[in-house]
């Protein structure tokens, strides 16, 4: 595999791993659970540290159509035989979990406190999606909210955040259009690039194409949250300065909730908006009309991806099954 | 040398089980429909072999044959002879596929055309310094799919060319794109707890390969759970699973080395709830490349 090219940084990972880079061959058979037992752990080990081969199998995953096929479909004969052996038993556990699963679930019915990701006001507290809570996002997926990257008409309209409108309506002479995620982080990471400590703009300048490379700054100038006094949302990167995110219409935003890539925001007046891009744009998220006083939304939670309950101070609460598509 | 005419005398005196084996393959390759004699083939396979397997026992070199890409090994071979119907179906399989994967890399039509176009050139053989076509080809040694082989150069082309646009780009060109360069950070105060720095820098540097290799896709190469999942072939929940399980070891294990280092629980629990590794004044980076050096958990 041709190697020219590597960063010093890259290239001292790649030592580091104390073997050569696979080659194409190999990679794409790893890719494809295609080694032998002992190669696979070399390949692991060595894109454990190499993270420009892990561009390329990344990349290469990229371009595959379909998922490769299932496992089971390329056993051998003897393989398939064990497989008969270990059937009678997978389906004696597939039992014993409907029986606890029904049990769990008994249980679950009985009222009891949300558990995942209740973010309440916050003084001045930044919130973060920190990496070692992270693992929650099963949907997060870069490439794909077809339904927030090309509104239609229907939609709730885009709010952007004032930084991004005030530099929108400057530098053209038409209606604002929402900076793409890469691009607007890698804005960002330049703005931010003399806060940037020096071993993360190392990491920086591993990256090997324009699109790695904004993904690369992204991560390193991940956004802090806030809600100040004024009941504004702000934003901050690395230990930049806080920004307000959403234009104030005089309502106090009071909660303020980051799940997997999205950042939701809640206040005075029922008024709950939501962010796919870290807070560049914005979208009011229309909560039907429930009977009482205006609304001050609580609370925000999450009970995965799809499950959400907004909850106001006076107990009110919507509840949506689809990420937030419908309410009621 | 192209790998298949490096045919050495240690595999091909191999055992009667490898030689049967490798007969074996010989029906299901489809050779005789190019004209492939049985000792071409073997001669193939052999070079396999040799290129990686030289190290092997005779059952994983056993193991070795049984997993390859055999038909598609011979349609690469055939192709590379310059076999006019292994071509038709060379192109009726794979071309359609290899620009649209082209295209899914570049993410862009026209670069994913002239990627595609390239290797597609190369694939057909272009002359070397003896006037003979080479054809890249002949560097597929069916370990994977021909079509994830293809993914796989392709990838490999489009990071490489990627490169050496970014190194041509001048500094000029740099400054009027308004590019901040990071200044030398002046006296940089440290924002955290040395031991913290401490824990996690010694908890990250024991990780084994998978949880290394789970943590930096995830987290600095910001995968998504669905791609690592299909590099690691198996599924994105499974993939969200073993994160979930190494991000709460990390984290247990940094508490356990702030608490032994003489920090209070509370305080422990305070500074885990808000910490972000990546914040550290530590080269995470590094840290995850690094040789494992102490026992593992």
């Amino acid at each position: 595999m041709n190697q020219t090219g590597s960063s010093s940084f890259k290239r001292a990972l790649a030592e580091g791993s104390g073997s050569p880079h696979p080659d194409e061959d190999v990679l794409a058979a790893f890719a494809e659970a295609a080694l032998l037992p002992a190669e696979r752990e070399t390949v692991l080990t060595h894109l454990s540290y190499c993270a420009e081969c892990r561009d390329v199998l990344g990349l290469a995953s990229s371009g595959a159509e379909e998922p490769r096929e299932m496992r089971p479909f390329l056993l051998g004969r003897e393989e398939r035989r064990a497989w008969h052996v270990v059937i009678p038993w997978l389906t004696a556990a597939a039992a014993i979990l409907v029986v606890s699963s029904a049990v769990v679930l008994q249980r679950l019915k009985t009222p009891t406190q949300n558990p995942v990701v209740a973010t309440r006001r916050m003084e001045e507290r930044p919130v973060q999606p920190t990496p070692l809570q992270r693992p929650q996002p099963m949907k997060q997926k870069h490439e794909g909210r077809p339904a927030e990257q090309s509104p239609d008409a229907s939609a709730p309209p885009m709010i952007l955040s004032p930084s991004v409108a005030a530099g929108t309506a400057a530098s053209q002479g038409k209606g604002p259009e929402p900076p793409t995620e890469l691009a607007r982080r890698s804005k960002e990471s330049q703005r931010m690039g003399a806060e940037t400590p020096a071993s993360v703009s190392a990491f920086a300048n591993t990256t090997t194409s324009h699109a790695l490379a904004a993904a690369s700054a992204a991560s390193v100038t991940r956004p802090h949250w806030r809600i100040n006094e004024q009941g504004q949302p702000e934003r901050a990167f690395g230990q930049g300065t806080w920004h307000p995110v959403l234009p104030s219409d005089g309502a106090r935003m009071e909660v303020l909730a980051v799940f997997g890539g999205q950042v939701w925001v809640g206040g005075e007046k029922s008024q709950v908006f939501r962010s796919y891009d870290d807070g560049t744009s914005w979208r009011l998220v229309p909560l039907p009309e429930k009977p009482g006083s205006a609304h001050t939304i609580a609370h925000i939670r999450f009970e995965s991806a799809q499950e959400i309950t907004i909850e106001s101070a006076d107990g009110t609460t919507w509840t949506s099954t689809d990420s937030g598509e419908s309410w009621k | 040398m192209l790998p298949h005419a490096s045919l050495a005398a240690d595999v091909s005196q191999g055992t009667t089980e490898l030689r049967e084996a490798i007969g074996r393959r010989f029906g299901e390759s489809g050779a005789k429909r190019y004209g492939i004699t049985r000792e071409m083939f073997r001669g193939y396979v052999r070079a396999v072999v040799n290129r990686y397997g030289a190290d092997f026992n005779q059952t994983d070199m056993i193991a070795l044959v049984r997993s390859l890409r055999i038909e598609e090994l011979i349609l690469a071979r055939a192709c590379s002879a310059g076999h006019e119907s292994a071509w038709d179906a060379f192109l009726a399989r794979y071309r359609a596929e290899m620009h649209r994967a082209a295209m899914q890399i570049a993410k862009d039509e026209a670069a994913g055309r002239e990627l595609a176009d390239g290797l597609y050139a190369e694939l057909y053989g272009l002359p070397n310094q003896d006037g003979r076509r080479v054809s890249k080809l002949d560097y597929y040694m069916g370990r994977g799919s021909l079509a994830g082989w293809l993914r796989t150069v392709l990838a490999q082309r489009h990071v490489d060319r990627c490169r050496s646009n970014a190194r041509d780009v001048s500094l000029d060109e740099q400054l009027e794109a308004g590019v901040a360069f990071a200044a030398r950070p002046e006296n940089a105060e440290p924002a955290t707890d040395d031991c913290v720095v401490k824990a996690a820098s010694q908890t990250l540097a024991e990780l084994n390969s998978e949880e290394r290799f789970l943590l930096a896709s995830y987290y600095l190469d910001q995968r998504t759970l669905a791609t690592i999942g299909r590099q690691l072939g198996v599924h994105e929940s499974t993939v969200s699973r073993k994160l979930e399980r190494v991000t709460a070891a990390v984290r247990k294990r940094i508490r356990e080395r702030m608490l032994s280092s003489g920090m209070d629980g509370r305080r422990c629990d305070e500074i885990l709830k808000e910490l972000d590794v990546r914040d550290l004044p530590i080269d995470v980076a590094r840290n995850i490349g690094q040789e494992n050096k102490v026992e593992t958990f």
